[in-house]
C-alpha cells in the first residue's frame, strides 16, 4: 500500500437538511477522498439504495480537489478535526424545448411557467407558452428589439403585461385592451437605443438604460392623452410632423425623470428589490453605479476596468451580480462603502458574459449565458462553474448567447442561432437551497 | 552706608598691618591715599556731572526731534545750566548726608578718647574687650580715611560747643586736625610733609640684617668638640675656637658682670649674648603665650582707605579744571553729529519697529493635529478596581448566604490559601453589633502589595503580516496590454475587408469588403444592421468624426459616397445631417457653376431608390478612390486617388461643392 494514500484526516459531517443528518462524530477518512468518496460514505451511513449524490463545503466553500489538496492550499494541519457539511448535489440543468426564431433573440424573460417573452432583432416580440406555441407576435418596433421586461402579477391594475425596449429609441408598453394585446403606449425621450429595461416590484414604475448614456425613470401606467407636447416642447417639435414610424400611432409616455452621470452608454439596469427606489446600473465607462430615482441622485460610483454587459440584484444574497467585456462575472457587495466592493470574480467564460441572472430562490446560485454559447451555473462559494450547459444543436454551437432569464426552475436563454433554450435545474437542489435560505434567516 | 563693607575692610587692614606698621608711620601714609582717593571721587563726580550734562543734552535733543523743530544752541545751553543747578542739588544732599552723619561722628570722637586710655592699661584691655569691640564697631562706620575729614567735622564741631570737650581730643586728634588744615593750606602741608623721617628701604623693615659666620648649618655642635675649630666660614677655611678663660677667670668676670643673668652663650658663634630688657620682654610674652611685640594693637581702628562718603571739602587741593565746568565743546559736536544723523535716519532705535497687526489666536490651530505619542507620559494602567461587596459581606446576610456547619467545617479545614472567599459570613442582628474586622490591616496590606507587586503594563503586540506590508500586486493577467482573446467575429463579408471604421459613439462598426458590400455591425453583439451595395471594390469606409451628425463616406471604385444611416440616428441628428449634406447643393445652384468633365470632380446626387439607402452625395472622381479621411471638424474630406498615371490628393468640403 502507498503510503501517501494511508494518511488520513477525522472528519465531521454535518447536513442543514434533517432528513440527511449522520452522527455528528467524527469519523476518519483518507486524505485522497474526494467528492464522489465522500459521496458514498455519507450514502453508506444513511443507507441509501440509491445514491444520492453530494456536495461538500468546507469552510463555506464548495470542496473540489481531495482534502489533502485542501489542506495543503490552506496549510491547514491534518491532526484537526475537519467539518464538512454536505448539500444534495445539483443536477445538470437538462434542455427541455427549443423553440425556433427567424432572427436573433436579443432579450427573453419568463412571466410564468406558461408565458415566455422573447424580444427580437427583427423589431418582434414573441410570446411562447409552455407548449412550443407562439401565442402572441407584436410588431410595433421599427428597429430591432433590446430589452424585454415584465410586470409581476401583482400589477393588473396598470394593465401593462410587460415593455421592451427597442434600438429604434422607444419602449413600448404591451397589454391587454379590448381582447387582444396591444401596445398601449410608448415611452419616448431617449436619443438612441434603449438597451436595458426593469419594471420595479410593485409595478409601479420603470427605469430604461439606453446607449445615449442617460437612464430614464418613467410610470408604468398608461397616460390618459398623448404626452407628445411635453416631449415636443421640450427637444423634438420640428420633427414631430416628420416622425413616420410604425409606433408612431401609439400613445406618447414622457420619462418622470432623466439619471445623467453615465459617460458612455448604458447597457443594464435593475431595481434594488428591497428598496425600490433605488436601481444599479453598469455602462460601457466601466462603472457600476447605484442611484437613488427618486431624487435623481447618484448614490454611488464603482468603477471596475470592464465593460459591464449586464447586471442582477439577488434578494437573498444582496449581492449585484454583472457580466463583462473581459469572460467574467463580478460580484458586488452595495452596501459596502470602501472601493473593494467586487467580492468575488468569476472567470471561466471564452466569450463576452451578455447576460448574468441570479437563482430566483437561493443566495448563491447564479446563471450566466456568453457568447461562447454556453450557459453556465455557478455557486458562489466554488471559484468554478457548477455546470456548463453547452449547445445540444449544432444549429446553436458557435452562436452567441445573448439573453438569459432564471424563472424558478427553468433557465431560458437565447441569442444568435435564433433558438429559445430552455432548462430545467434541479429542483431538488432548489428546495435544498431554499431550505439553507430559511436556515440562515 | 556701608557699615559692613568698611567693617570687613578695616579687619583685612588689622591683619595687614600686624606685622609691620607702626601706628605712628600709620598716621602719615593714610593722607596720601585718602588724598589720591577723594581727588579721584572728586573726577568721577566730576564726570558724572558731565555724563548727565550730557545724558541731558541728548534728551533734550531728542524731545526737539519730536516737536520737529531745529535743534537751538541756545536750548542746549538752557539744558545744561538745567543740569549745572540739578548737579547743585546733588551737593546740597550731599551736604545733608553729612549733617546726618554728624551724630555718628560724635560716638567716634568719644572712641578716639577712650582709645587712648586702653593704650595705656593693657591689662585692662581683656576686661573692656566687648565694650571695646562694640565701640569699634560704631567707630568703623567712617574708618580712619574719613575720620580725618569727621574729626575736622568734630573739631569744628566741638569749638562751635565752646571747646566744651576740646581736653577730649588727644595729642592724635590734634595732630588730625593739623593735617586736616592741609585742604585749606597746600604750602605748609607740603613743608610738614619735608619734615617727615625718611624710610630707609630695607634695614628699617628688616631686623635680621647679620650675616651669620659659621657655615655648618644644622649639624650639632657636639660634633666639633674634640677639634680645634667650631666650623668653617663663608670661604670654607677652618674657625677656631677662641681661647677659652679657666673657670675661676668665668667666675670673677661673672661675679663682676652685672648683667650675667642676661647674658647667654652662642655656642655657634663661640660668643657671649647679651640680652636687652626688650629681648627680655619678648621672651617673657612668648612664654606667657602672647603676641610677642608689645606694640601690637590687635584692636587697632578701622582704615577706611576708600570711602563711599563723598566729601564736603576734598582733601586735593587742585583747582578744578576748565573742562569740569565748561560745557564740552566736542561733545556737543558729536551730540549735534548724532542729532543729525537721527534726523537724516541713518540712525534708528533699536530694532526695526515691525508693523503691529492685531494679534489673533486660532484657537483650534491644532486641533486636528494628533497628539505626539510620548511614551514616557504614556497614561499607567489603572489598578483594577476591587470588587463591590456581595450580599455575602452583608453583615446581615439571607439565609442562604449563611454557612452550614458542614461548610464551615469544610471552610475551616482547607488551607487559607486555598479558600474561595477569605471569611465567612457572618449574621448580626444590628450594624452596632459587628465587630471590628481584625484582617483590615493585613488585607490592605496584601491589596498594597498586589498593586505595587504587578507589572501593569500595556503590552503592544505587533500582528502585522509581512505579506500585508507588501504593497498590492496587480493580477499579472490584468495586466496584459495586447489583446489575449478573440471576442468576437463580425461573418458576413464574403470579399477581402479592407476597411473598418468605428463611429464616434463606439456603438457600431462599418467595414467596407471587396464584396463591393458596406456593412454596419453593433459592435458589442456583432450583428449586422444594414448592408449597402455599392457595387465596386470598397477602399475605405470612414465615418465623420463630428459627433453631431450620423454621416460616413466610403470610398467605392472611382465614387466617393456619403452616406447616413437613417436607423441609428434620432431625428435631430438627422436633420443636422441632412441639412450637412444638402447645403453643399445649395450653394452649387447658388453659384451656377455649370459642372462640366474638365473638373476632376462632379457631385452628383445618387438616385431615389440610393437615397432611400441613406445615400446622400456622390462623388464621382476619374480614378479608383484609395483612400478617404476626414477632418476632425467634419466639414471636409480629403480623398487619394491613385491609378498608373500617378496619384493626386483631393479635398473637398461638403457644404460648398
Amino acid at each position: 500500500m502507498d503510503t501517501k494514500s494511508e494518511e488520513q484526516v477525522q472528519i465531521r459531517l454535518v447536513a442543514k437538511q434533517q432528513k440527511y443528518a449522520v452522527p455528528e462524530a467524527p469519523i476518519v477518512v483518507p486524505q485522497q477522498l474526494q467528492r464522489y468518496g465522500l459521496s458514498e460514505i455519507v450514502n453508506h451511513l444513511l443507507g441509501n439504495e440509491r445514491p444520492i449524490p453530494f456536495d461538500f463545503l468546507v469552510d463555506g466553500q464548495f470542496l473540489r480537489d481531495s482534502i489533502s489538496g485542501y489542506l495543503k492550499e490552506k496549510s491547514l494541519s491534518a491532526e484537526n478535526i475537519l467539518t464538512l457539511e454536505y448539500v444534495e448535489s445539483m443536477l445538470p440543468p437538462t434542455e427541455i424545448a427549443s423553440y425556433s426564431h427567424d432572427d436573433w433573440i436579443s432579450s427573453v424573460v419568463a412571466a410564468s411557467r406558461d408565458k415566455f417573452i422573447v424580444g427580437s432583432y427583427d423589431g418582434i416580440v414573441r410570446l411562447w407558452n409552455a407548449q412550443s406555441e407562439c401565442v402572441d407576435t407584436l410588431v410595433g418596433h421599427d428597429s430591432a428589439v433590446k430589452c424585454v421586461a415584465a410586470a409581476t402579477a401583482g400589477g393588473a391594475k396598470t394593465r401593462v403585461e410587460f415593455i421592451s425596449g427597442s434600438q429604434d429609441r422607444t419602449a413600448i408598453a404591451w397589454g391587454m385592451k379590448n381582447g387582444a394585446r396591444k401596445a398601449l403606449y410608448a415611452a419616448r425621450g431617449h436619443t438612441d437605443s434603449i438597451e436595458a429595461v426593469s419594471i420595479n416590484p410593485s409595478n409601479t414604475h420603470f427605469v430604461t438604460a439606453s446607449t445615449d448614456s442617460t437612464i430614464r425613470f418613467w410610470s408604468l401606467a398608461a397616460p390618459k392623452q398623448s404626452e407628445d407636447a411635453i416631449l415636443d416642447d421640450a427637444e423634438t417639435a420640428p420633427l414631430a410632423k416628420k416622425r413616420k414610424s410604425a409606433n408612431a400611432q401609439f400613445m406618447t409616455k414622457a420619462a418622470i425623470g432623466t439619471l445623467t452621470g453615465h459617460v458612455g452608454a448604458v447597457t443594464s439596469v435593475c431595481f434594488n428589490k428591497d428598496q425600490e427606489s433605488q436601481i444599479f446600473s453598469g455602462g460601457w465607462d466601466h462603472s457600476v453605479r447605484t442611484w437613488d430615482v427618486a431624487s435623481g441622485v447618484n448614490m454611488a460610483t464603482n468603477l471596475c476596468d470592464k465593460v459591464v454587459l449586464d447586471i442582477d440584484y439577488s434578494v437573498h444574497s444582496r449581492l449585484i451580480a454583472t457580466g463583462h467585456a473581459d469572460r467574467s462575472i463580478r460580484l458586488w457587495d452595495p452596501r459596502s462603502d470602501d472601493n473593494t466592493v467586487v467580492k468575488l470574480r468569476l472567470t471561466s467564460h471564452k466569450g463576452f458574459v451578455s447576460s448574468v441572472a441570479w437563482a430566483p430562490n437561493s443566495a448563491y446560485m447564479l446563471a450566466s449565458a456568453s457568447h461562447d454559447s454556453t450557459i453556465k451555473v455557478w455557486d458562489i462559494r466554488s471559484r468554478t462553474p457548477l455546470y456548463t450547459v453547452y449547445p445540444s444543436s449544432d444549429k446553436d454551437k458557435g452562436k452567441k448567447l445573448l439573453a438569459l432569464d432564471w424563472h424558478e426552475s427553468l433557465l431560458l436563454a437565447g441569442g444568435e442561432s435564433g433558438s429559445l433554450r430552455i432548462h430545467s435545474v434541479n429542483s431538488q437542489y432548489e428546495d435544498a437551497a431554499q431550505t439553507l435560505v430559511q436556515a440562515e434567516d | 552706608m556701608a557699615r559692613k563693607g568698611n567693617m570687613s575692610a578695616g579687619k583685612k587692614r588689622s591683619a595687614a598691618s600686624r606685622d609691620e606698621k607702626p601706628v605712628v608711620e600709620k598716621k602719615e601714609v593714610f593722607p596720601q591715599a585718602s588724598v589720591l582717593e577723594a581727588s579721584s571721587e572728586s573726577e568721577y563726580e566730576s564726570n558724572d556731572d558731565e555724563e548727565d550734562i550730557m545724558d541731558g543734552d541728548f534728551d533734550q535733543a531728542l524731545r526737539a526731534m519730536a516737536e520737529d523743530q531745529g535743534f537751538d544752541s541756545a536750548d542746549g545751553e538752557d539744558f545744561e545750566s538745567e543740569d549745572a543747578e540739578e548737579a547743585q542739588e546733588a551737593e546740597n544732599d550731599d551736604n545733608e548726608d553729612d549733617d546726618e552723619e554728624s551724630d555718628i561722628h560724635s560716638s567716634d570722637i568719644e572712641g578716639a578718647s577712650s582709645d587712648g586710655e586702653d593704650a595705656d592699661s593693657e591689662d585692662a584691655e581683656s576686661d573692656d574687650e566687648e565694650f571695646e569691640l562694640e565701640r569699634t564697631g560704631s567707630r568703623s562706620t567712617d574708618g580712619h580715611a574719613t575720620a580725618f575729614d569727621s574729626d575736622a567735622e568734630a573739631a569744628a564741631y566741638a569749638e562751635a560747643l565752646g571747646n566744651a570737650d576740646s581736653e577730649l581730643l588727644g595729642d592724635e586728634g590734634m595732630d588730625r586736625l593739623t593735617i586736616r588744615d592741609f585742604g585749606k593750606d597746600l604750602e605748609s602741608w607740603k613743608s610738614y610733609r619735608k619734615t617727615l623721617p625718611q624710610i630707609e628701604p630695607g634695614y628699617a623693615s628688616d631686623s635680621s640684617t647679620d650675616e651669620p659666620v659659621n657655615t655648618i648649618g644644622n649639624v650639632p655642635i657636639e660634633w666639633y668638640e674634640d677639634y680645634p675649630h667650631i666650623g668653617y666660614d663663608i670661604d670654607g677655611k677652618r674657625i677656631m675656637k677662641p681661647a677659652t678663660a679657666d673657670e675661676l677667670d668665668k667666675f670673677l668676670e661673672n661675679m663682676d658682670n652685672p648683667d650675667v643673668f642676661r647674658t647667654a652663650r652662642d655656642e655657634v658663634n663661640q660668643k657671649d649674648v647679651k640680652i636687652s630688657a626688650e629681648e627680655i620682654d619678648i621672651i617673657r610674652r612668648i612664654q606667657g603665650g602672647d603676641i610677642p611685640d608689645a606694640d601690637y594693637n590687635p584692636y587697632e581702628d578701622t582704615v577706611e582707605w576708600f570711602t563711599s562718603q563723598t566729601m564736603k571739602t576734598p582733601l586735593t587741593g587742585a583747582p578744578l579744571t576748565k573742562r569740569g565746568f565748561v560745557p564740552s565743546k566736542w561733545e556737543h559736536k558729536r551730540v549735534m553729529q548724532i542729532v543729525r544723523a537721527i534726523r537724516q535716519g541713518l540712525i534708528t532705535s533699536g530694532a526695526p519697529t515691525e508693523k503691529q497687526e492685531p494679534r489673533l489666536y486660532d484657537v483650534w490651530e491644532n486641533a486636528d493635529a494628533q497628539p505626539k505619542e510620548d511614551n514616557s507620559r504614556r497614561p499607567r494602567l489603572v489598578a483594577p478596581r476591587m470588587a463591590l461587596p456581595t450580599h455575602e459581606e452583608s453583615y446581615h446576610p439571607p439565609e442562604e448566604y449563611l454557612a452550614t456547619p458542614e461548610e464551615r467545617e469544610k471552610w475551616e479545614n482547607t488551607d487559607p490559601e486555598d479558600r474561595k472567599r477569605n471569611f465567612l459570613p457572618q449574621d448580626f442582628n444590628s450594624l452596632r453589633t459587628v465587630p471590628g474586622y481584625e484582617n483590615f490591616v493585613h488585607e490592605r496590606f496584601q491589596r498594597c502589595l498586589d498593586l505595587y507587586l504587578a507589572p501593569r503594563m500595556l503590552k503592544k503586540t505587533n500582528n502585522l503580516n509581512a505579506e500585508e506590508l507588501m504593497p498590492r500586486l496587480p493580477d499579472p493577467r490584468d495586466l496584459r496590454p495586447f489583446p489575449s482573446a478573440e471576442a468576437l467575429v463580425y461573418l458576413g463579408h464574403t470579399g477581402r475587408v479592407r476597411s473598418i471604421s468605428v463611429d464616434p459613439t463606439g456603438l457600431w462598426l462599418l467595414s467596407g469588403s471587396d464584396d463591393g458590400t458596406v456593412r454596419l455591425w453593433e459592435l458589442v453583439t456583432g450583428r449586422c444592421a444594414r448592408i449597402w451595395n455599392l457595387g465596386d471594390v470598397v477602399h475605405t469606409v470612414a465615418w465623420c468624426p463630428n459627433a453631431e451628425v450620423c454621416v460616413f463616406a466610403v470610398a467605392a471604385g472611382s465614387r466617393v459616397a456619403i452616406i447616413i444611416p437613417t436607423e441609428l440616428c434620432d431625428d435631430q441628428k438627422r436633420l443636422v445631417s441632412e441639412e450637412l449634406v444638402r447645403a453643399g447643393f445649395s450653394s452649387a445652384a447658388a453659384d451656377e457653376d455649370v459642372a462640366d468633365d474638365s473638373l476632376p470632380v462632379s457631385w452628383d446626387t445618387p438616385t431615389t431608390a440610393e437615397q432611400a439607402t441613406g445615400m446622400h452625395i456622390m462623388v464621382a472622381m476619374h480614378k479608383t478612390v484609395k483612400s478617404v479621411a476626414w477632418h476632425r471638424r467634419g466639414d471636409y474630406l480629403a480623398s487619394l486617388t491613385s491609378e498608373e498615371g500617378g496619384s493626386s490628393v483631393l479635398i473637398h468640403q461638403i457644404s460648398k461643392h
